[in-house]
């Protein structure tokens, strides 16, 4: 490859896919047909926050609709609400980025935990705001709090599995400029 | 982009906005038009999920397959408790098969006795039966009706199918009924075909013999025998059972009742026979009045013919 760092910023584009396709597969299996009192954690959330904290580049905001709205649809959610929550969210987590680059984890892990419980709370709401029905209220927190707790397991994964760190102060591309 | 991130930070950052306003408008317009529109994007949504999901198909089946054998084989680790637990509910399932085949056999019983046709003048009471004579020597069977249901002596007692036996014997609350085989047992009889009488003399055996027979030799085995009606204590034409050759040559009867499983039975109400006193009364009818004599005469002739 002439140009080493677009390659790879789409290598990692296409290793989210692969993630994305992975959850959704995982999710779709028919294991549990029965209604379960206990929910696996959303970990295409924590995914999104991770990465866009890390390398907001990897992840532009038309890939991160898109994937959330096709999940929507597939998982039978309202569509359109989970996936406008999360652009915002990932948005508003993209504009600081670079404030998080000096913090500690337990820093970045309380805003994100902030803003996934606000994305929940958000998309309950507007569900009763438009008097539309809403999974059982136990479930949801339930899963709020399993999807917080698998947080810090994500970052981990991409930071050790995946490569994927934060950008270091200075850090530069392959060109020579800033990121 | 990191480019023009870096030269043209100023007038991308806008631009970025507006994008993101554009996203998350088109998403919530989706949003909003599904709470509005919901049959047009579920439908969209079928279609999608219908794109989309059989394309994991191929790996759905085998990992839900695998998933379910390692299921299978965590199983195996406690097999000899499955073991037990299904010879457990085999125990059960044999108790309940048991119970299914009696209760079939006295439903069925229970549909003969509803269907069954008889003299519209013979009422009956059922009864359950309470016990047997408790005796290999005596042949009878209590049952849970009596006086206080107004049963008597030598009334006629029928499963749904044959005749059974008769009363002999009653008490306030029970009553007992003398079986055909027993010993004691006496019942006159018709073999049908050749409408001769017999007598049908229980013997203490499963099939009791026919005896007073005038002439055997008209008499075939598979000949129905029903009751005759002599001596007027039984209702005439009550099924007792089929005629069979014993190895002896003796003509005995194959009850019709089935005697392996008597539950419920029918105690027919006999009426005492009526003395006809005056045969001009029921011939003729009462005369309302001399004038008209003539014509109810006539009147009655017609109905006769």
């Amino acid at each position: 490859m002439v140009d080493p760092a677009p390659s790879s910023k789409w290598l990692y584009r296409l290793l989210f896919l692969a993630l994305v396709i992975l959850i959704v597969f995982a999710r779709l299996i028919p294991l549990q047909t029965i209604p379960a009192s206990w929910a696996m954690p959303d970990l295409l959330i924590c995914i999104c926050f991770a990465w866009v904290l890390r390398r907001p580049d990897y992840l532009p905001i038309l890939l991160i609709a898109a994937v959330m709205l096709v999940t929507d649809m597939l998982f039978m959610r309202p569509p359109g609400l989970m996936a406008a929550l999360v652009v915002l969210g990932a948005e508003f987590l993209r504009a600081r980025a670079h404030l998080m680059r000096e913090l500690p984890f337990s820093l970045e892990w309380g805003m994100v935990a902030g803003i996934i419980t606000g994305v929940m709370i958000a998309n309950r709401v507007v569900l009763i705001m438009v008097m539309s029905p809403r999974p059982p209220l136990g479930l949801s927190m339930f899963q709020l709090f399993i999807t917080l707790a698998a947080y810090p397991v994500v970052v981990m994964f991409s930071r050790y599995a995946l490569g994927i760190r934060k950008i270091a102060p200075g850090e530069v591309d392959a060109l020579g400029h800033r990121l | 982009m990191a480019r023009d991130r870096n030269t043209h930070a100023h007038y991308t950052r806008p631009v970025r906005r507006i994008l993101v306003g554009l996203v998350v408008f088109v998403l919530l317009a989706l949003f909003l038009l599904w709470r509005i529109d919901s049959p047009r994007v579920e439908r969209f949504r079928a279609a999608l999920v219908d794109r989309v999901v059989p394309n994991f198909e191929w790996a759905l089946v085998p990992v839900t397959a695998a998933a379910d054998m390692i299921e299978d084989f965590r199983s195996y680790q406690r097999i000899y408790q499955q073991n037990q637990e299904l010879r457990r509910d085999l125990q059960k399932l044999k108790s309940w098969k048991e119970a299914a085949v009696q209760l079939e056999q006295q439903n069925a019983k229970l549909l003969a006795l509803n269907s069954v046709r008889l003299d519209p003048k013979l009422t009956s009471v059922s009864g359950v039966v309470l016990a047997d004579s408790g005796s290999p020597f005596r042949q009878s069977v209590l049952l849970n009706v009596g006086q206080r249901d107004g049963i008597k002596d030598g009334w006629a007692t029928m499963d749904g199918i044959g005749l059974v036996g008769r009363i002999s014997g009653v008490g306030k609350n029970t009553a007992r009924v003398i079986l055909l085989t027993d010993s004691n047992s006496r019942i006159p009889v018709t073999i049908q075909p050749s409408g001769q009488r017999a007598l049908l003399v229980g013997d203490n055996s499963s099939r009791p013999p026919v005896e007073f027979l005038e002439k055997p030799e008209q008499v075939r085995p598979g000949d129905q025998v029903v009751t005759s009606g002599d001596g007027g204590v039984f209702p005439a034409g009550l099924l007792v059972g089929q005629v069979t050759k014993d190895a002896d040559r003796r003509l005995r009867v194959q009850l019709a009742a089935d005697y392996e499983r008597l539950d419920f039975l029918r105690v027919l109400r006999s009426r005492t026979a009526e003395i006809i006193t005056d045969p001009g009364a029921l011939l003729v009818g009462p005369q309302p009045d001399v004038s008209t004599e003539g014509d109810v005469a006539t009147t009655e002739g017609a109905n006769d013919g």
